[in-house]
């Protein structure tokens, strides 16, 4: 009790604000609790307020995430399940986050359609932030070329030139935006003049259309920049300081190539993959300008976000809620502070006639048992993707809700002291 | 249970269409009904409050597919499908009858059953006949194979067999509030004395069904009508079943809409109609595409069923009155209207043709949005129906329809026949040009047609 009193009291010593013309942006910072005090970073935490171009407003409390969607969609999910995400998590309609990559298809479509692009994929009343690469599909490496960045759909390889960007951009209208960035820089591997074409074209495309949205229909949308840098500390650093003298309203943190992505994974098991390029990440969000919002895209489970927002992310997706869902798996609150995630596809759910969880129901819980889900995974069923969607969006909703909440009562250590269990119980279980 | 669960609210004066109220245990049923096909436990991507907003009063489950995956003793623990399911209102069950023959190319048909060879590992509630071929497999493993039904892989062969008793055993695990009897299907082409065995044999395993039946109060037995294309043979086994089952709530008329020619299929709907009790509701099996369900209602019948409105769905062809569109073709991905402008379903209030070009066979939601379109279509046909007979406009709403489907005349023979018999006389002449109302996309559709009506029910 004391102990937390004491934290209490010397946090949040400073808040900080921003705004543009549709962004605001304000947040309290203070030394993060825990972690190397050498690469600590802050704990932020904050409101996001933005302005679609609907002039409907949308406002995000962070950490916080946007929901995911698949060319348009949120996974698994048809419009009226929002009913069944409980709203005490997120607004609703729900922010959403959709990728370059997969919409660059609907661009024609969209453009002669001529209502927002909100309206075209179903969710008319959200708000629509347009990032470039889907989190559960990571960029290829090799797709970059001088001039252009390419980004991959169902139909193919899309080269991106600033101009095209744009222009597609023009033509899909959305409420946020990330400009476009020559992000393929591996972790490991990467060749010094791969880094230094990669900090070049990035730059320069980012001025480039900085530039060219003047008088265009974006001109006025908030956008974000893109901030590598690879595994180079002196670039990383440099890329920041350069990109927080431009005119951004706020920047996504990426340029860890697809390893970054691919390997999530094993961060959700062991930890130790994160660990190691945690300098990396602390070092591009301690040369950003405090003022503005972060963002980190990424199927994240719990405990990544949490090392995450000490480091000073503020935003986030909800990917990792459907790539639970996509390899039929759970996740599940054993603790009030720890997660474990089962797979539903196991023989021992055959006969286990109880709900996902007991803690609280959402509607999964309430209607459904392990055992019809098992079965839904057996036969293949599209209702168990659904089924374990709605639960997994929930229980992720309420992570970041509860979050805060610790957050606001400066207890987010208790996050630390759990999950060290789960590391336990998640390598026990069989999860692979 | 006794013949008061049926009543009939009102005839067409002209046809013999009727329309009434079904009484079942979890649900009344509005007739004529379609019953979409929810094979697994589970109407494939429609959640069951979807299905109830979409007025879905019952769907149906195959006895075959729940036997084995989950198995009757799971469903028993979790209190019958309803529950397991999530689902408040009726069901009804096939024998697994169909599903055996139909899928199982090594299905052997004597008096005791149907024996079959099963590549499922764990197959226990068809196991009465278990002797193992093969020591390799998964037999000691409990652990069951996932795969798609139709391709098992090469896991133990065992000889099994589906008893009308077994059959019913399964049916009462399951807890629908109809079950079929298992009855001896042959494929609607096959002449011969093997239709009129199969006949027989379906009228001896009804009773046999009947004696294994053990909740009489809670779930409703359907007989089976079979004979083939023969009409004396239907005459013959609708005598001979509505004699042995006085108490029968309905009655299904089976061996139909497997490739027969329409012109046999229409008739033989219609002798049966003639001949089964008209207290009692009549349940054309395998019938869904619109213009049957039409001229079905108009010969007297009551419900449908048919895996074809849900699965052309997932294949991304949407149903409409003049037909079906093809949404994965490139001419929808600037055509803003929704699917059909006047269906108030979820898809068509939110999505335009255009998104749905983009997403359809891609996602699992398009999967969904095409689903419920499709199943809002059916119920609103069937809607229009039930309404129409009730206000005395059903001739009128049959013209409407046909003429909307088949432009100037150009309805096929078989309709116009079978609507004749029944006193509705549609307007036919031999189609000159091209439909003046049609465009690309329609030539293209037919296409489409064909190549699903290959692989229908």
């Amino acid at each position: 009790m004391c102990l937390s009193f004491i934290r209490k009291s010397r946090f949040f010593i400073s808040a900080r604000w921003y705004h543009s013309s549709a962004m605001e942006f304000s947040v309290k910072v203070a030394p993060s609790v825990v972690g190397a005090a050498e690469n600590a970073g802050e704990i932020r935490r904050g409101n996001l307020s933005l302005t679609g171009r609907t002039g409907r407003m949308c406002r995000i409390e962070t950490p916080g995430c946007f929901v995911h969607t698949q060319t348009g969609s949120i996974p698994h999910l048809t419009p009226d399940d929002l009913q069944y995400i409980d709203p005490a998590y997120i607004s609703n309609p729900p922010p959403l986050n959709m990728a370059l990559a997969s919409l660059s298809m609907l661009a024609p479509s969209v453009e002669a359609f001529g209502k927002p692009l909100s309206t075209f994929v179903g969710y008319p009343d959200s708000f629509v932030y347009l990032g470039l690469n889907d989190p559960l599909k990571p960029p290829k490496p090799g797709s970059n070329e001088k001039s252009s960045m390419g980004l991959w759909n169902r139909a193919g390889k899309v080269k991106v030139s600033p101009e095209a960007f744009l222009d597609l951009n023009n033509k899909l209208h959305p409420d946020m935006l990330q400009i476009i960035c020559d992000m393929d820089t591996q972790l490991v591997g990467a060749s010094g003049q791969r880094l230094t074409k990669s900090f070049d074209s990035s730059l320069s495309w980012l001025d480039l259309f900085l530039k060219s949205r003047q008088g265009s229909p974006v001109e006025a949308v908030p956008v974000l920049a893109t901030v590598g840098g690879g595994s180079d500390p002196w670039r990383r650093e440099n890329f920041c300081k350069e990109v927080a003298t431009r005119a951004v309203d706020g920047f996504v943190v990426d340029g860890f190539g697809d390893q970054w992505l691919s390997r999530w994974k094993e961060w959700e098991s062991t930890g130790d993959l994160f660990e190691s390029h945690k300098d990396l990440v602390s070092l591009s969000l301690r040369a950003l300008p405090e003022t503005k919002p972060r963002f980190l895209h990424a199927p994240l489970p719990p405990k990544a976000v949490i090392y995450l927002v000490e480091m000073g992310v503020d935003m986030f997706d909800t990917s990792y809620a459907a790539a639970l869902a996509d390899r039929r798996e759970a996740l599940i609150r054993t603790e009030d502070y720890a997660f474990d995630v089962i797979s539903l596809g196991d023989q021992k759910y055959f006969e286990d006639l109880t709900p996902l969880s007991t803690r609280w129901a959402c509607y999964t819980c309430k209607n459904y048992t392990k055992a019809y889900l098992h079965h839904l995974i057996h036969c293949q069923e599209i209702n168990g993707g659904v089924l374990l969607m709605i639960h997994n969006l929930n229980e992720y909703l309420k992570f970041f809700h509860d979050l805060r909440q610790t957050i606001d009562n400066g207890s987010i250590s208790l996050w630390k002291s759990q999950s060290s269990h789960v590391k336990v119980a998640t390598n026990g279980n069989g999860n692979s | 249970m006794s013949a008061e669960k049926f009543h009939v609210l009102a005839s067409c004066s002209t046809s013999k269409a009727r329309t009434g109220v079904l009484s079942l245990l979890h649900s009344d049923v509005e007739t004529p009904i379609f019953m979409p096909v929810g094979t697994k436990g589970c109407m494939k991507g429609v959640l069951p409050e979807q299905l109830e907003q979409l007025n879905v009063q019952i769907l149906l489950g195959n006895t075959y597919h729940l036997g084995l995956k989950p198995g009757p003793e799971l469903l028993i623990k979790s209190g019958g499908l309803h529950k397991f399911m999530n689902w408040k209102r009726s069901i009804l069950t096939d024998s697994g009858g169909f599903q055996m023959v139909s899928l199982l190319k090594l299905a052997e048909i004597t008096e005791e059953g149907v024996q079959f060879e099963s590549t499922y590992s764990s197959p226990a509630s068809f196991a009465s006949q278990k002797r193992s071929r093969s020591k390799k497999g998964s037999l000691t493993e409990p652990e069951p194979v996932v795969s798609d039904d139709e391709t098992p892989p090469g896991a133990a062969k065992e000889r099994l067999v589906l008893t009308p008793e077994k059959s019913m055993e399964i049916q009462n695990a399951i807890g629908a509030d109809i079950i079929m009897q298992l009855d001896d299907v042959v494929s609607s082409t096959t002449t011969g004395p093997r239709v009129e065995e199969a006949m027989h044999r379906s009228v001896r395993w009804l009773q046999r069904c009947n004696e294994a039946h053990s909740r009489k109060s809670e779930q409703c037995l359907f007989p089976i009508v079979q004979g083939g294309l023969d009409t004396n043979l239907r005459r013959e086994c609708i005598t001979e079943m509505t004699k042995q089952q006085q108490q029968s709530v309905g009655f299904a008329i089976g061996g139909l809409s497997g490739g027969e020619e329409k012109s046999s299929f229409w008739k033989m709907v219609d002798v049966s109609t003639d001949h089964l009790p008209a207290s009692k509701p009549r349940y054309v099996m395998g019938v869904g595409y619109a213009e049957d369900l039409v001229v079905c209602c108009a010969l007297g019948a009551d419900m449908f069923d048919c895996v074809f409105p849900t699965r052309t769905a997932r294949f991304g062809c949407a149903l409409v009155n003049t037909g079906q569109l093809n949404l994965r073709l490139k001419i929808y991905s600037k055509d803003f209207a929704p699917i059909d402008p006047n269906c108030v379903c979820l898809t068509c209030q939110k999505y335009t043709r255009a998104y749905l070009h983009h997403i359809v066979t891609d996602l699992p939601t398009s999967a969904r949005l095409m689903s419920i379109h499709n199943i809002a279509y059916q119920m609103n046909l069937m809607r229009q129906i039930r309404e129409s007979i009730k206000s005395g406009r059903f001739p009128e709403f049959v013209l409407n329809f046909m003429e909307e489907r088949y432009p100037n005349g150009s309805a096929p023979a078989w309709i116009v026949d079978a609507l004749a018999t029944v006193n509705i006389r549609i307007h036919q002449q031999k189609p000159q040009h091209t439909p003046p109302h049609d465009d690309a996309a329609d030539d293209a559709d037919v296409h489409v047609i064909k190549h699903l009506k290959a692989g229908d029910r």
